[in-house]
């Protein structure tokens, strides 16, 4: 019954900009550590952050819209259990005098945190909670399933493949269960856990539908509330507004900032912060909303797979929207952000190439409605299918990231999943077609 | 001006024949009928308009794609003892020693304004702490120019490179390095057939003799600017004033090679006598050896293909299924014929590249490159590396491709295909022919998989560097200069 959770800690920075500036450094110093350049950094350790996947910290300025509105210090985490249990964890664990797991000198820089800091358990998790921002979607490539069997099942198949390299002389030739016993005994004998694991995807699937059945009836039973607006926003408002809409302009192939360049390519995974303005007026904000949420829905309950329309390198890709938190009467247009969060196997230009080619209508539904994107038709159409300048789009738009951190360093989604599926074969004997592949998985 | 380029109302996928006056016929051929090659490493003058003067005499000497298409050359070459051809090709350096000012050579793509030593970490080759390429010993990648040279015999190939080196230093130019390929073979030095799948550029064709694919033909702006791409679009080109400077060329990528021919075949002869008989592999010793290092290439050393011919080389007269071939096709998705890292499927995943063949191809065809290469010192054969001789030099390969973004064309293809650890689902296995050493290679079969835990290194990265290879009408514009 483990889920597996998003959450995105959105806080702003107390003080001005050489706060930020110091901040900024503090991170520098454990991302550095984490890159193997320094070893200095006896601040902040996210291999000891208990039950993650991955996570980073992002410092959300405003560079790209002139800095007319206050930093914040994002926090990512791709969790198991619920994010009090998780909270409550994590701030035990920091607490701890032999874990390097200092929260408190990375949120102190925020406004209002707790004096107590991670010691004062409830008020950590009280501090965090209110400045937690709910996933508009969130994807995983494998939901329900804990950490701590991911490391447990890619052991387990390490185990496998140093077993097999050795034994093959004598297992050429035999029938395929008695390769699958003796992999089983091998297993046993080494201390591994060779049962059959707790299945959190399905309860993860089933709270989702139990959840859904009442909106789907709301939403059957008020139809003519709501269509209407959905009609005029299809048929009247968007043709209007994406004929008018002004993209970005390139007079060369894509470049990339040379700070995020460096920063990429270091272990199978890359990942991507990327921030952009919602085009203004009402109209762009609620269909993006409508798009996040399908997209959720499915990600929930479709793409449950590994596999997001197509696109299987993706371990966790969250969207946030930052409301506009500047007083209403202030301004006279308001600037929401759509905030992106991704965690992906192999380089930034493979990942927005498999957008293109795989998914590029579900992307153009989501960042057609935000500023500079690509022209689009009927909201899913061209887009992002124009390659250079939706890649040079996405890298104008790209912040740095950092601190990131991955909890598979060496291992994309496809293994993953086939560590998974290997463990979910061994408890039982599989009939004879499914032995074969499981056999080939190995 | 920018944006009239990039929207171009009319443009098509297609090169029209009448194109080809305006394009260096290294786009259309490799000049293998000249059966030596060599390459002029440039760093040009301080004195542009002298530069100017020696790209004048260099484009005069340029073989267009016209004539490499097999009709007649509109301008009759220099008179020697004997018939050669020339292409050149400048990098952005080269471009500013030349005079082009720099808000045309700001419009150049970003990979193509770096030095490659800067990208040797996403190429996957070895850097020390610095991120610096550590085994390279050919220094090329901060030259102005590269002047390819062809000949049809090897002291006819010298003499070109020595009145190249004094037409260079005549106008105030120095020579970085020079390179000299060995006589044309058809061969790698491994001793494969190499060359057999090549894209083909709509409106160019097929080199004559080429072997077909099932869905070659790729659109012209893949490989040559100012055509639409593979996703319908018209690349971003370099303009200078009204001019589309890229119209009518590509960007060219040379990486040096080196080859352990000796190291290669002993490893694979040892490892045919440890597993000959074992599983799929075959009783024979000696077929063995060529069983396993046919698994890891794809291809026999005939050039047939393992996914066609699991068990033995299919008979080198089978001309059609050189290239006329499928993975999944042949029922191939788990690789238990042609392993998911064997090179030329790394290379090339044709239709199993994921999402159904059609998908797989579309997504696959972004990713072609037009190789151009030649081999490089004096080869051994495998029976002679076999019983343990080296070659009296270094040996290995002169890459060199053509492709309209060398970042979505030979990066793409070096980082995500070839070099990347987990490719189609594989961990910590990287190319097993050109890759690191030190890594994984499975081989598929049932019931258990043959898996070499700890393959050395075959190919060592010696060097490399991008270039772009104008069209005549940017030769000339550049030679006009910007006043």
């Amino acid at each position: 019954m483990i889920a597996t959770e998003a959450l995105t800690v959105v806080a702003p920075i107390a003080g001005g900009a050489d706060e930020v500036a110091r901040l900024r450094d503090r991170l520098r110093t454990i991302q550095d550590d984490l890159l193997g350049k320094r070893g200095t950094n006896q601040v902040f350790l996210p291999a000891q952050l208990p039950d993650t996947h991955f996570m980073r910290l992002v410092i959300v300025d405003d560079t790209h819209g002139g800095g007319e509105l206050a930093p914040l210090l994002a926090w990512e985490s791709n969790h198991d259990g619920t994010t009090d249990d998780y909270l409550r964890k994590v701030a035990r664990e920091a607490a701890r005098p032999d874990r390097c797991l200092d929260l408190d000198a990375v949120f102190g820089a925020c406004a209002g945190y707790p004096t107590g800091g991670v010691r004062d358990v409830d008020g950590f998790v009280a501090w965090m909670r209110r400045h937690a921002v709910r996933a508009e979607a969130f994807y995983c490539a494998y939901p329900g399933v804990t950490k701590q069997r991911v490391d447990h099942d890619r052991r387990l198949h390490d185990e496998i493949r140093t077993f097999l390299d050795a034994e093959r002389p004598r297992l050429v030739g035999a029938a395929g269960v008695v390769v699958h016993d003796r992999v089983v005994e091998h297993l046993r004998g080494r201390g591994l856990d060779v049962s059959r694991p707790v299945d959190g995807a399905g309860a993860r699937w089933w709270r989702t539908v139990l959840r859904l059945i009442p909106i789907a009836v709301a939403l059957l039973l008020t139809w003519p509330l709501w269509l209407p607006i959905v009609a005029y926003l299809w048929f009247w408002k968007l043709p209007r507004l994406e004929a008018t809409d002004k993209p970005a302009t390139y007079h060369r192939p894509v470049h990339g900032a040379p700070d995020l360049i460096a920063a990429e390519d270091h272990i199978v995974q890359n990942q991507l912060t990327h921030l952009v303005d919602i085009k203004p007026g009402w109209a762009r904000y609620v269909i993006l909303r409508l798009v996040l949420c399908g997209i959720d829905t499915l990600a929930r309950l479709y793409f449950v797979h590994g596999n997001l329309g197509g696109i299987t390198s993706i371990h966790f890709a969250r969207w946030v929207i930052i409301e506009d938190r500047r007083p209403r009467r202030d301004v006279r247009v308001r600037r929401h952000r759509l905030l992106f969060f991704s965690n992906y196997d192999f380089s930034w230009d493979s990942y927005l190439g498999e957008f293109v080619d795989r998914a590029a209508r579900g992307l153009t539904a989501v960042w057609s409605n935000t500023v500079g994107f690509p022209r689009t038709r009927k909201l899913l159409e061209d887009g992002a299918r124009d390659e250079e300048r939706f890649k040079q789009w996405a890298r104008d738009q790209q912040l740095r990231t950092d601190v990131w951190w991955s909890g598979v360093a060496d291992a994309t989604v496809d293994n993953v999943r086939a560590a998974l599926a290997i463990r979910d074969g061994l408890a039982t004997r599989p009939d004879y077609e499914e032995l074969t592949r499981w056999l080939r998985r190995l | 001006m920018a944006e009239a380029a990039v929207t171009g109302a009319g443009a098509d996928d297609t090169v029209p024949a009448g194109a080809r006056d305006d394009l260096q016929g290294l786009v259309v051929t490799g000049w293998s009928r000249f059966h030596h090659a060599a390459l002029l490493f440039v760093r040009l003058g301080s004195d542009p308009g002298r530069s100017r003067a020696w790209l004048r005499e260099v484009t005069d000497q340029v073989g267009w794609a016209r004539e490499a298409a097999g009709e007649p050359e509109l301008r009759a070459t220099r008179p020697r003892g004997f018939d050669a051809r020339v292409a050149v090709a400048l990098t952005t350096r080269g471009l500013a020693a030349l005079g082009v000012p720099d808000d045309v050579v700001d419009r150049f793509p970003q990979e193509a304004k770096l030095n490659m030593a800067e990208r040797a970490r996403i190429l996957g080759d070895a850097v020390d702490e610095l991120g610096r390429p550590r085994d390279w010993t050919l220094t090329v990648d901060g030259c102005d120019a590269l002047v390819l040279l062809y000949a049809p015999g090897a002291p006819d190939r010298d003499a070109l490179l020595r009145e190249h080196e004094q037409l260079l230093r005549a106008h105030g130019g120095i020579t970085v390095a020079d390179e000299k390929s060995a006589a044309w073979a058809g061969t790698e030095p491994f001793g494969f057939v190499d060359g057999l799948s090549q894209p083909v550029v709509k409106g160019l064709g097929a080199r004559a003799g080429q072997p077909r694919g099932p869905r070659d033909e790729i659109p012209a702006g893949e490989v040559v600017l100012g055509y639409r791409n593979a996703y319908g679009q018209l690349p971003q080109s370099p303009t200078w004033g009204d001019l589309d400077l890229g119209k009518h060329g590509s960007y060219l990528v040379f990486r040096k090679l080196e080859q352990d021919v000796t190291g290669f075949w002993r490893y694979f002869a040892n490892l045919g006598r440890t597993l000959a008989g074992q599983g799929p592999v075959p009783a024979d010793p000696a077929l063995a050896t060529e069983w396993l290092a046919a698994r890891a290439m794809g291809r026999w050393r005939n050039g047939t293909p393992v996914v066609v011919y699991p068990d033995a080389p299919g008979p080198a007269d089978d001309r059609a299924s050189l290239n006329q071939f499928e993975y999944l096709a042949h029922g191939d998705a788990d690789g238990l014929r042609c392993p998911i890292g064997a090179h030329i499927r790394r290379a090339n995943p044709r239709d199993a590249r994921g999402g159904g063949a059609d998908e797989s191809w579309q997504v696959v065809n972004r990713h072609r490159l037009l190789r151009r290469g030649r081999a490089f010192g004096e080869a051994i054969s495998p029976e002679q590396a076999m019983a343990g001789a080296t070659p009296r030099e270094p040996v290995g390969l002169l890459f060199l491709s053509l492709q309209a973004s060398i970042a979505r064309g030979f990066e793409f293809v070096q980082q995500i295909w070839n070099g990347n650890p987990g490719f189609g689902g594989l961990h910590r296995e990287p190319d097993p022919i050109t890759g690191p050493g030190g890594c994984a290679f499975t081989i598929p079969a049932d019931p258990v998989r043959l898996r070499l835990p700890d393959l050395p290194r075959f190919v060592t990265p010696r060097g490399g560097a991008y270039f772009f290879l104008p069209s005549r009408t940017a030769l000339e514009r550049i030679i006009a200069g910007p006043d």
